[in-house]
């Protein structure tokens, strides 16, 4: 494991390649920065690299601790996904401790869930992507295209209320636009059907191993039915008006199929617990994964690799190879086989030791504090650099496939699509949406499936609303089990959260916690090249991203790069957490910015 | 052989807290049942536990329960 | 009404360690919201333009150039907000634990700490948002590698900018909104000379947001009185036994609920943990055993509590039942002596 390929050298640049950094990124959660060189002769990325600035060592300072502590902690590694998180930390601790919450509790944790997605999706969509399309910044990079919105009529307008496509722009606008505006006020009552559930947000008061402490009342999920409802209400207008002008950018800029494309490798571990079905229980694990309300699953070149989440977890490798540490194949193994005795990898979560080896960077060598998680296919023996493209489009795409999913109509795969169905609301109809597997894993498409999943998350709350509210009528008021922490244990979870994979790996030794890896999704979009060569999702999704945008060299903002990893969702906070370093030297040299290569 | 791995972090400098007071997870088990709240069986093919509640669970002055036997005991807020 | 100033920038570091869940808070906020106040939909405020990264506009170079307009005195005045740990950056020898930007000449990036030894001597105020960058908080929890720390501790605890102003700390992990904003609004005002010295207490914190305990602000509290408590978590009861350390912890929010009156902690089920405190984390964990202190105290008030809900018993029987004199029939039993012929 311990074999390096040898990189070949870098050839020699064609006189017009041109360094560029954007650093920081904006209008993501975390420290991001790109670095790219680029061809503006043939007006295309050449080679990009993803770097990030910031380390606070969870998995360092977590290790001794209580194990009931864990998702209060983990909570924090993320400021805008802090309970999805905790969500997959308590998980962990169900199957650790062997405790099953009650139905109702699982109710509960599945609305403050969905709510996250609405809440989520919605801020980052509407309020931080929606900027990059927006009349101000399309008019700074495009403006023959802002034109052409102008003079373009909306197919849907009768349904969003936008004319043209450039009134859909100006909406857009920060601030000033009436749609920027309107979601900001979205964000907030979606947010508020989140307390309802688990207190506060980001980080949840009401959630525990076992269950939760909310009390459930008929109050409790009438509150939250009324914000969901407006929030179905808005779907209505939200979901046909990012189809027009998602459309649209295909047909005034041919070609931009291109811009974030990768090879479709994704990857999906499942959104939802069936209580009926879930007992938290490893070896049943496969059974209650496929029952989750979003099907997890491996997607390679559109095939449907594997549903099983027992397959999922023996697959994952945490490899190295442009990351600043050292390997840990001489260190103990925590976990030698599963709970249903299959044997478990060295690289895998559950016996990764981090061994930081801080170090100048080195583009060509190691340049990254991220490492590269992989997912190991037993059929062609590759390293899959996975990724989730910012949540939604796994999501649905796994679901699609599995033809598995079925919540009472509201939401439903056929095999190849989706479809979700939302009843009438206050000034609407009842809709019907349908997501279709689409032909390419690029930047659009990403945000499309965004937008449907908000839709897909608001229908799978109308279904569990049901289902609380007929425990609470039956008379339950239990929302809590209670349990005991054993000395030795493992436990892991699965989950998605809102920008695609998570999962928590623990290992307790004498009640405390002696190993904790959690795997958020950035680490897995934003990981580097690994000793196999294989680049990272962000970097290759950048790389070969041809420019459409219309400054030269000298004004050039990079809206097309902005675009294309802003579609991921990224979330740094999530993608370094875990990085740590125990006071050695820590050298980084960025390379230069804006120079000329001679 | 694997090498043991050495402890990452340093013996604590302060004691973070009091071991000897209970846990919350283990109250029922150590103080028993609060009143007002009694568990009723498990549900569905999970067997996930159910319980319900008597109006003692919400007041300790006077807890009054529904009329009619037939009406759902809901929890107040 | 006039102020002073006519524009106020803000500068606000996200980049300290931290998840960022600050700033997210903040645009949940409602009273007022962050758009309110940049409309300019407050009367009285000066202009407000927010530098934050996670909703700016531009980004890149383009960004950055705030803040090196702040450093060169060309923003002035404005209002450094600082979010996440401060790393110690002088336990190692070289390299950075939290980095913001490149330095144009040297390409290195540049690491929070100085941005906050350049810009803090030129701010009319600083803010420190979240226990993180108010008191270390998470990632300053014991065994961690980065030695991280509060703005207070790196700056000093008698720092003062150049108004005067001491070190503003609004902690909350997360803050909660709105304590946030009423802090930056009342800050805006007295930089219009439209309010007095904002008063904080020794460790920083508005008084009139953190000047009582949880437990004094807990629609739970009843049930503690009279000894009542909850066992399971889940039940409506006081959850004191069960890890709440609300009595002991400066915090409003069960007092205005999390947003909008809604949610919260320990009266909506979730254990307080002492977030917005200097202790935070080390001092409250594990946080689901009950606090030392419960223990003696929830005794105590047992042996009372239950004959208390007896008497409350007795005299709410009483004032449940209709005073004698409502009733059907010829007689008129109320106290009053009719004056005519019956």
């Amino acid at each position: 494991m311990t074999t390096q390929t040898t990189r070949e050298e870098t050839p020699a640049q064609p006189p017009q390649l041109v360094e560029m950094s954007w650093d920081p990124m904006t209008r993501i959660v975390g420290s991001l920065g790109i670095y790219t060189k680029i061809d503006f002769k043939q007006r295309k990325i050449v080679e990009a690299y993803s770097s990030s600035h910031i380390f606070r060592g969870y998995s360092l300072f977590m290790q001794g601790k209580d194990p009931r502590d864990a998702h209060f902690i983990t909570s924090r590694i993320c400021g805008i996904c802090g309970d999805n998180h905790a969500t997959c930390s308590v998980y962990t601790q169900n199957m650790a401790y062997g405790v099953k919450p009650p139905a109702l509790g699982e109710w509960i944790i599945n609305l403050g869930e969905a709510a996250e997605y609405m809440f989520d999706h919605n801020i980052f969509q509407e309020n931080l992507v929606g900027v990059d399309f927006c009349e101000q910044m399309v008019k700074e990079t495009n403006p023959a295209v802002l034109e052409k919105a102008n003079t373009t009529e909306a197919p849907h307008a009768r349904e969003h209320g936008y004319r043209t496509i450039g009134d859909i722009m100006r909406s857009l606008n920060p601030f000033t636009g009436e749609f920027y505006r309107e979601a900001l006020h979205v964000s907030r009552y979606t947010r508020e059907a989140f307390c309802l559930m688990e207190g506060r947000h980001v980080h949840p008061s009401t959630l525990y191993p076992g269950g939760v402490g909310t009390v459930a009342t008929v109050q409790v999920f009438t509150d939250y039915l009324v914000r969901l409802m407006k929030y179905v209400e808005w779907m209505k207008k939200v979901v046909p008006m990012h189809d027009d002008l998602f459309d649209f950018w295909y047909q005034a800029l041919p070609g931009y199929e291109q811009v974030g494309y990768r090879q479709t490798l994704l990857g999906c571990w499942g959104s939802w617990q069936d209580p009926d079905v879930c007992d938290y229980d490893y070896r049943t694990m496969d059974k209650w994964g496929r029952a989750m309300f979003v099907t997890p699953g491996v997607i390679v070149d559109g095939e449907l690799v594997t549903t099983s989440l027992v397959d999922i977890n023996l697959g994952i490798r945490i490899l190295l190879g442009s990351s600043y540490y050292e390997d840990w194949d001489n260190q103990r193994m925590f976990v030698d086989r599963d709970p249903l005795g299959n044997p478990v990898d060295r690289r895998h979560p559950w016996n990764q030791t981090t061994i930081p080896r801080p170090q100048k960077r080195d583009f060509n060598d190691k340049y990254s504090w991220t490492m590269s998680p992989r997912w190991y296919d037993q059929r062609t023996g590759k390293y899959l650099a996975l990724d989730t493209g910012g949540g939604p489009i796994a999501r649905l795409w796994s679901t699609a496939l599995a033809g598995l999913v079925n919540l009472g109509g509201l939401v439903e795969s056929t095999g190849h699509s989706v479809i979700i169905r939302l009843p009438k609301s206050a000034t609407k109809p009842a809709v019907e949406f349908e997501w279709k597997i689409p032909q390419w894993s690029n930047a659009i498409e990403r945000n499309r499936a965004r937008t449907y999943f908000q839709a897909y998350a608001a229908a799978v709350a109308l279904h569990c609303v049901e289902k609380a509210l007929d425990e609470v009528r039956a008379g339950h008021t239990k929302t809590w089990s209670d349990f005991t922490v054993p000395k030795e244990a493992i436990g892991c979870g699965f989950h998605e959260a809102v920008r695609g994979v998570l999962s928590h790996h623990m290992v307790i030794e004498n009640g405390k916690i002696a190993n904790y890896h959690p795997y958020p999704p950035t680490p897995w979009n934003g990981s580097v090249r690994d000793i196999y060569g294989t680049p990272g999702p962000y970097e290759d999704a950048v790389q070969n991203t041809p420019i459409f945008e219309e400054n030269g060299p000298d004004s050039f903002k990079g809206i097309d790069i902005m675009r294309a990893v802003r579609s991921f969702d990224p979330c740094l906070p999530c993608g370094v957490h875990m990085y740590l370093g125990e006071g050695k030297e820590l050298q980084t040299v960025l390379s230069p910015t804006f120079g000329v290569m001679p | 052989m694997a090498e043991q791995q050495k402890p990452m972090a340093s013996a604590q400098p302060e004691p973070t807290h009091t071991p000897a007071t209970g846990k919350g997870e283990e109250k029922k088990k150590t103080q028993g049942k609060e009143a007002g709240r009694h568990d009723t069986g498990g549900t569905g093919k999970a067997k996930r536990p159910t319980g319900k509640s008597t109006a003692r669970q919400y007041t300790g002055v006077n807890p009054k329960e529904p009329v009619d036997p037939q009406s759902p005991h809901l929890q107040t807020p | 009404m006039a102020t002073k100033v006519e524009d106020v920038h803000v500068i606000w570091i996200v980049e300290g360690l931290g998840c960022e869940g600050d700033t997210i808070s903040v645009t949940a906020a409602t009273q007022p919201s962050i758009e309110d106040v940049v409309l300019g939909a407050i009367p009285g405020l000066p202009r407000v333009h927010i530098h934050n990264k996670c909703i700016a506009f531009e980004w890149g170079k383009d960004f950055m150039e705030w803040w090196y307009k702040a450093e060169r005195g060309e923003l002035d005045p404005f209002v450094l907000v600082f979010e996440g740990s401060v790393p110690n950056e002088s336990i190692k020898a070289e390299g950075y634990w939290a980095a913001l930007g490149a330095d144009p000449a040297t390409n290195q990036p540049i690491p929070v700490t100085q941005w906050i030894d350049r810009l803090a001597p030129k701010a009319l105020a600083v803010i420190a948002v979240g226990t993180c960058a108010t008191y270390g908080g998470i990632h300053a929890m014991q065994g961690n590698p980065t030695g991280a720390m509060g703005v207070n501790d790196y700056l000093g605890w008698n720092w003062k900018s150049k108004a005067g102003i001491p070190v503003v700390n609004v902690p909350g992990c997360p803050v909660q909104p709105d304590n946030f904003m009423e802090t930056i609004l009342y800050l805006l005002y007295q930089a219009g000379g439209m309010a007095p010295m904002i008063p904080l207490d020794d460790v920083g914190r508005p008084t009139w947001l953190f000047g009582k305990t949880v437990h004094e602000g807990c629609d739970r509290a009843g049930y503690y009185e009279q000894g009542d408590f909850a066992t399971e978590y889940g039940s409506p009861k006081c959850l004191v036994k069960l890890g709440c350390w609300g009595p002991v912890v400066n915090c409003n929010v069960p007092k205005r609920g999390w947003m909008n009156g809604i949610g919260g902690c320990p009266n909506v089920g979730g254990i307080c943990i002492g977030c917005t405190m200097p202790g935070f984390p080390d001092k409250f964990m594990p946080f689901m055993d009950e606090p030392p202190g419960a223990k003696l105290s929830t005794n105590v008030v047992s042996i009372w509590g239950g004959a208390l809900r007896a008497l409350r018993k007795l005299t709410n029987d009483t004032v449940n039942k209709e005073p004698s004199w409502r009733h059907t029939g010829r007689e008129l039993t109320t106290g009053y002596r009719p004056s005519w012929r019956r």
